[in-house]
């Protein structure tokens, strides 16, 4: 770039100043934080299955909203890391930063053997959300089954926004970074409000309902191999727990369903059949379905937005631009360049919608099949996939836990 | 068996299932591991303007999630002309050339000229003053040396995960580079 006005000759002995930037925090958090992760992830651990404390979660789970969140500002989180491991694999410039990685996969390990624990106390989002349940109710459980998709679809838009580069939507709808954060956006503070307060009748709204990475979490721990067992023993069916669990996670037994809805074992059979052959159809359309849905999302994209825009124009010039369209002619690159680049955003976007689509169509189909399927459960225990392991179940149960003498399985001898 | 406090499914369903999600993890992770860590560093990426990309169009001030933005006006001294009639410094249509606030283009005071030796005049910025608006930038690039330029300022910034500025700005001039260097400063040709 050539210098319209040339540099002066100071005769007075003036020396030009150097621009000097500098400012990197020396201390190095981003360190700290897997480390303090795995402590937290080990704590809540010990917490749920060895000493079974409810007060030790809640104490835990603050000092988790008091340090992931609003010392650290609750970013980077591991719901957000999610995001980066994306980028990463789409984008080859993009290098993940190892501490990154960390945050992402202790929760997941953790969630592969014991459960989900992070989410119950370590999470600041969860922490927070409950914190201020005072007076949970009990959702319809169409309205529960219903609401529970919008993780799939919110997981099938981020993914598709991190590879079009469109970018970091967890990050962006975060309800509670405002507060983390103490400052930000008009909207984001009033949906963060929004959430705490229905937060106090619908417990933990944006974990149960929204939080992409709580789905992964909950089917790891679908497998995990320590689950939370609420009573050592014969449950006696008091339903405490069943009551004290905000998130109505609590998985009845068995013969407490088929004596509510009288199922007969051969309608249950058929159902099963014709829902095996249903399957390729439900997700047909579902993947028909969100195919077209997602074009709006395509068209969301800047660069898409701006070849639309560029191509709407009319060639007189007389209306005013948006700084788009003017940052672009400044920046002398070619409409084709962009034409090519909408377009192949555009191709993937629809490829990630009928993706989407299919795998949504086969989640609804999975649970359409829950009703059908035989169940052996005996005893009230928690949901692996959706006990958040809070602990309030374990302080309810009236069989004293600590008192019992260890169970021995397998032998019917008393020792 | 081992005595445990809680029964653990110990049947050959309970273990099959752990034994294929183990491999289903270890086989999924490990791909997924291996293509996003191909080069993986220690060092955090943070948010940076490319001057050369930017074009002022005053979004910096306006969309960073804190009240003052993280995005300040630096000044290249190497570059600057030290014109009395200053293109950064003066706005456009200034009634006179004199250092009162109605002729200035910067609405906080941030931009101060003093005088080094006649005609020429050292422009610093005042940070704590500065909101990022790009006004006196504009008027710099357009006109004179465009020794004024928008820099990320790494000790004011959260360093979001998601920039709400970079989502925003016109131009795409926000990138993620190393924490190690992590400005993008104009230099002299020469």
């Amino acid at each position: 770039m050539m210098e319209r006005f040339p540099r002066p000759e100071f005769q007075s002995g003036y020396t030009i100043p150097n621009l000097n930037l500098s400012g990197i925090n020396s201390f190095r958090f981003e360190y700290i934080d897997p480390l303090l992760l795995l402590v937290a992830l080990i704590l809540a651990a010990l917490c749920v299955f060895k000493w079974r404390s409810r007060v030790g979660l809640f104490i835990l789970s603050v000092f988790s909203l008091a340090y992931f969140g609003f010392y650290r500002g609750g970013c980077i989180c591991p719901a957000g890391s999610l995001q980066n491991i994306i980028l990463a694999w789409f984008d080859r410039s993009y290098l993940l930063p190892v501490t990154v990685l960390m945050l992402f996969l202790l929760p997941l390990l953790f969630s592969l053997f014991y459960g989900r624990v992070f989410c119950g106390s370590v999470c600041p989002l969860g922490a927070l959300q409950d914190l201020v349940i005072f007076r949970p109710v009990r959702l319809p459980a169409w309205l529960t089954a219903a609401l529970c998709l919008i993780p799939y679809i919110y997981l099938g838009l981020t993914v598709i926004s991190v590879a079009t580069g469109s970018g970091f939507l967890v990050c962006r709808y975060d309800p509670f970074i405002a507060f983390f954060h103490r400052s930000g956006p008009t909207t984001t503070l009033l949906l963060g409000s929004i959430f705490l307060i229905a937060g106090i009748v619908i417990a933990r709204p944006y974990c149960r309902f929204f939080c992409p990475y709580g789905l992964i979490l909950s089917w790891l721990s679908f497998f995990a191999g320590r689950r939370l067992q609420i009573t050592p023993e014969k449950c006696i069916q008091c339903r405490l727990c069943e009551s004290a669990c905000p998130s109505d996670a609590i998985l009845k037994p068995a013969e407490g369903i088929q004596k509510e809805r009288k199922i007969d074992s051969r309608l249950g059979v058929r159902r099963l059949a014709l829902l095996t052959l249903l399957l390729p159809i439900i997700i047909g359309v579902a993947a028909k379905i969100t195919g077209e849905l997602i074009k709006p999302f395509a068209n969301a994209n800047p660069q898409v937005q701006l070849y639309r825009q560029l191509t709407q124009l009319k060639p007189g010039g007389q209306q005013p631009v948006s700084l788009e369209i003017q940052a672009f002619r400044e920046s002398g690159d070619s409409v084709t360049g962009l034409a090519k680049k909408a377009a192949a955003i555009w191709r993937q976007t629809q490829w990630g919608g009928w993706l989407l689509g299919g795998f949504l169509g086969f989640m609804i189909w999975l649970t359409l099949i829950r009703g059908a399927v035989i169940r052996t459960r005996d005893k009230y225990e928690p949901d692996p996939a959706r006990c958040f392991h809070c602990g309030r179940c374990l302080t309810f149960c009236p069989l004293p836990y600590k008192t019992k003498p260890k169970i021995i399985i397998g032998t019917a001898n008393e020792r | 068996m081992k005595n445990n406090h809680e029964p653990v499914e110990t049947n050959r369903r309970g273990f099959l299932k752990r034994i294929s999600a183990v491999m289903a993890v270890l086989l999924g992770g490990g791909t997924l591991f291996l293509r996003a860590v191909r080069g993986a560093q220690p060092e955090r990426t943070v948010w940076q303007i490319d001057p050369l990309k930017c074009n002022q169009c005053g979004r910096c001030a306006d969309n960073c999630v804190q009240a003052q933005s993280a995005v300040r006006c630096v000044h290249q001294y190497e570059l600057c002309g030290y014109c009395k009639l200053c293109f950064g410094y003066f706005r456009q249509g200034a009634p006179s050339l004199t250092e009162d606030a109605e002729n200035q283009n910067c609405p906080t005071g941030a931009l101060t000229r003093k005088l080094v030796e006649e005609p020429y005049y050292e422009y610093t910025i005042n940070e704590e003053l500065c909101i990022g608006c790009g006004k006196c930038i504009k008027g710099c690039t357009a006109f004179g040396n465009g020794s004024l330029f928008l820099q990320v300022r790494q000790e004011y910034c959260l360093k979001c995960n998601q920039c709400s500025i970079a989502l925003h700005c016109p131009a795409d001039a926000f990138r993620r580079i190393p924490e190690k260097s992590p400005y993008i400063i104009k230099r002299c040709h020469e």
